[in-house]
């Protein structure tokens, strides 16, 4: 590959003034973060655009503007559009946030709502879930950072993933979730410019029925309609991606934090934002077909067109983008493991009289604690502890039918929502192991779905749970 | 005799031709070449043949450690490769076979036909969900009115 002209010396520049500005955005916006619930929730006061402009840059990873165009490449037409429906994750999810917003005015965490929802056992197989994936998520970011920091500049992998970590912990430890959710207002912006810039740069080079015809003679089967490799994934992908985020403390946190009225509205409108996102990205896979670019690296492919079309400003722009969507990735799982850390684990278990302004603290150095441990498992670069990623999809796969239902369903039961999770994860993890990940989140969602089915099937005789008890703030009597 | 003769003195100047390693098969008719002791900076060129073909259906003209190739049909392959140095081209590394085998249109059908289930009936609870709860609440409001 061609290597991006980004000089070190231009890229360290560049940083050091991304990572100036996060940490003055995240002082400014953090200044009202001093009481536990401004650290965790925002205030519970976010509004429509910052609502829905945090959901956008967090679902938008490195991957997104990185793997969009490798699918592209890989699976044509149909990669694009595949990778594209993970935003109906974010859309399915809206009408639950609005119902979360309102059941739970005082609550914190999603682990929170199954404890009360379901009692212990559902909660420490969810908690499981819940820690696994956002350590496997935070870490594979992490070294997505460092990794991606020093192909496309030279800055060596520990000092680039260091960095990217450090700076993220610092704004979020300053301004908790009103430094995240504001500086992912600003990163979405420049993600989305960035790409748009580098996208519409490259059809004036390589108009876009140019790259058809292009890709038609050189590539064809990437525009074939019938794609055997890449259908037999589709929906897999999309009941990971919807698992992912029905249970993470990630969105749940947003979904608290957002204004009554507001979450249903903004979660919808993230969605549609992010949907031609992957199209856009993944069109540079076809334009590199179309420019003729030697592709040594698919990963690279993005930032080879960029560099190719728009030279040093290219590099520049992919640069900016990379590690803003890493940055507004690796903030909002901070923060998230941060709350589940301190709600979960050290109020419920180990100072379960501490008061606000004690959490406060221990919310903060949660943060800190998260980050260090992402930056150790980070180090030793382990190519491995990205596909525990992958690993996480029948997981979470297994709790988009307990949380509907625990969520609208009274008589929806504990027992139901515990065997659902259980064995949609072992016949899930079973299937990856077996058959490949193409199948695994897919199983895994069946199997919990049947389970649910079945539960709430034959609920009737279980007496009702009383919805209005999660209106109260949780209490943890010592 | 000479022929071999002539080959085997420019052999000796020029580089020797990179190894490839790559998946024997794929699935999704993309797959990396690496090539494997040639220099990284070093100009290498990849062609891909069909094998009942004698024409390049695709080349990589770029330097190492790899190439990526993609869109190819269901078929058989060979790809072969060379490197080039100050001393000129290497000879054609020999050919090495490739299959691409897509997954059997009922494995795909059942994958499309249960995913799709799956993503609609979840939809359909949350669906359901929304407009019972709804309509439950009016209830609520309503029999509150009254009283």
């Amino acid at each position: 590959m061609s290597r991006p002209e980004l000089p070190i010396e231009l890229a360290w520049g560049l940083l050091a003034a991304m990572s100036l500005l996060w940490i003055w955005l995240g002082r400014f916006w953090g200044r009202r973060a001093r009481e536990l619930d401004g650290f965790m929730v925002a205030g519970r006061n976010v509004g429509m655009a910052l609502g829905a402009a945090t959901a956008v840059a967090t679902w938008i990873t490195s991957n997104t503007t990185m793997l969009a165009p490798q699918l592209t490449l890989e699976f044509g037409v149909w990669g694009m559009l595949a990778y594209s429906t993970a935003s109906l994750g974010l859309v399915a999810f809206a009408p639950l946030a609005a119902r979360i917003r309102r059941l739970m005015p005082h609550g914190h965490t999603a682990a929170e709502f199954i404890h009360r929802r379901y009692g212990r056992a559902c909660w420490v197989v969810f908690m499981a879930i819940s820690l696994l994936y956002a350590l496997a998520w935070l870490v594979s970011m992490g070294m997505a950072g460092g990794l991606l920091l020093e192909t496309l500049s030279g800055i060596p992998y520990v000092q680039g993933m260091t960095l990217i970590l450090g700076v993220c912990a610092v704004y979020t430890l300053v301004g908790g979730l009103y430094a995240v959710i504001g500086t992912d207002f600003i990163q979405s912006l420049v993600v989305l410019v960035g790409i748009v810039v580098v996208v519409v740069a490259v059809t004036q080079q390589v108009p876009i029925a140019e790259v058809h015809e292009s890709v038609a003679a050189k590539r064809p089967a990437l525009l074939q309609v019938f794609f055997p490799a890449a259908l037999i994934a589709v929906f897999n992908n999309l009941l990971f991606g919807m698992g992912e985020v029905f249970h993470s403390n990630v969105w749940w946190s947003r979904a608290l934090a957002m204004r009554p009225g507001v979450g249903g509205r903004a979660f919808a409108l993230a969605g549609a934002i992010w949907l031609p996102v992957p199209i856009i990205a993944g069109f540079l896979g076809l334009a590199a077909v179309a420019l003729g670019l030697p592709i040594s690296r698919p990963d690279m492919v993005g930032p080879q067109v960029a560099s190719a079309v728009l030279g040093s400003v290219g590099a520049v722009l992919v640069f900016l983008v990379v590690f803003a969507s890493i940055a507004s990735s690796i903030d909002s799982l901070l923060a998230a493991t941060s709350d589940l850390v301190t709600k979960e684990l050290v109020h419920r278990f180990w100072r379960r009289d501490a008061d606000d302004a004690q959490l406060r603290k221990i919310a903060a150095r949660s943060v800190v604690g998260a980050a260090l441990l992402a930056w150790l498992l980070c180090l030793p670069k382990l190519g491995t502890l990205a596909s525990v990623l992958f690993l996480a999809g029948p997981l979470v796969a297994s709790t988009i039918w307990p949380i509907i239902a625990g969520l609208y369903w009274p008589r929806a039961t504990a027992s139901t929502a515990l065997v659902a999770m259980i064995a949609g994860s072992s016949v899930g993890l079973w299937v990856y192991f077996g058959v490949g990940w193409f199948a695994a989140s897919l199983a895994s969602a069946v199997v919990s779905a049947l389970v649910t089915a079945f539960g709430l099937s034959r609920s009737r005789r279980h007496a009702p749970f009383d919805f209005s008890t999660l209106a109260s703030a949780e209490q943890h009597a010592t | 005799m000479l022929v071999v003769g002539a080959g085997t003195a420019r052999a000796a100047l020029a580089a020797p031709p990179p190894e490839l390693e790559h998946p024997e098969q794929s699935a999704s008719g993309a797959l990396l070449v690496r090539f494997v002791g040639s220099p990284v900076q070093a100009r290498h060129e990849l062609e891909l043949r069909a094998e009942s073909s004698d024409t390049a259906l695709q080349r990589y003209d770029g330097p190492g450690p790899s190439a990526y190739l993609s869109g190819l049909e269901v078929g058989a392959y060979s790809l072969r490769a060379r490197v080039h140095d100050e001393t000129g081209w290497s000879e054609w590394s020999a050919p090495s076979a490739l299959r691409v085998e897509a997954p059997s249109h009922a494995r795909v059908w059942a994958s499309l036909v249960v995913g799709a289930s799956t993503f609609l009936a979840t939809l359909g609870l949350i669906v359901f969900g929304v407009r019972r709860t709804r309509s439950r609440e009016l209830g609520l409001q309503s029999g509150d009115d009254a009283a």
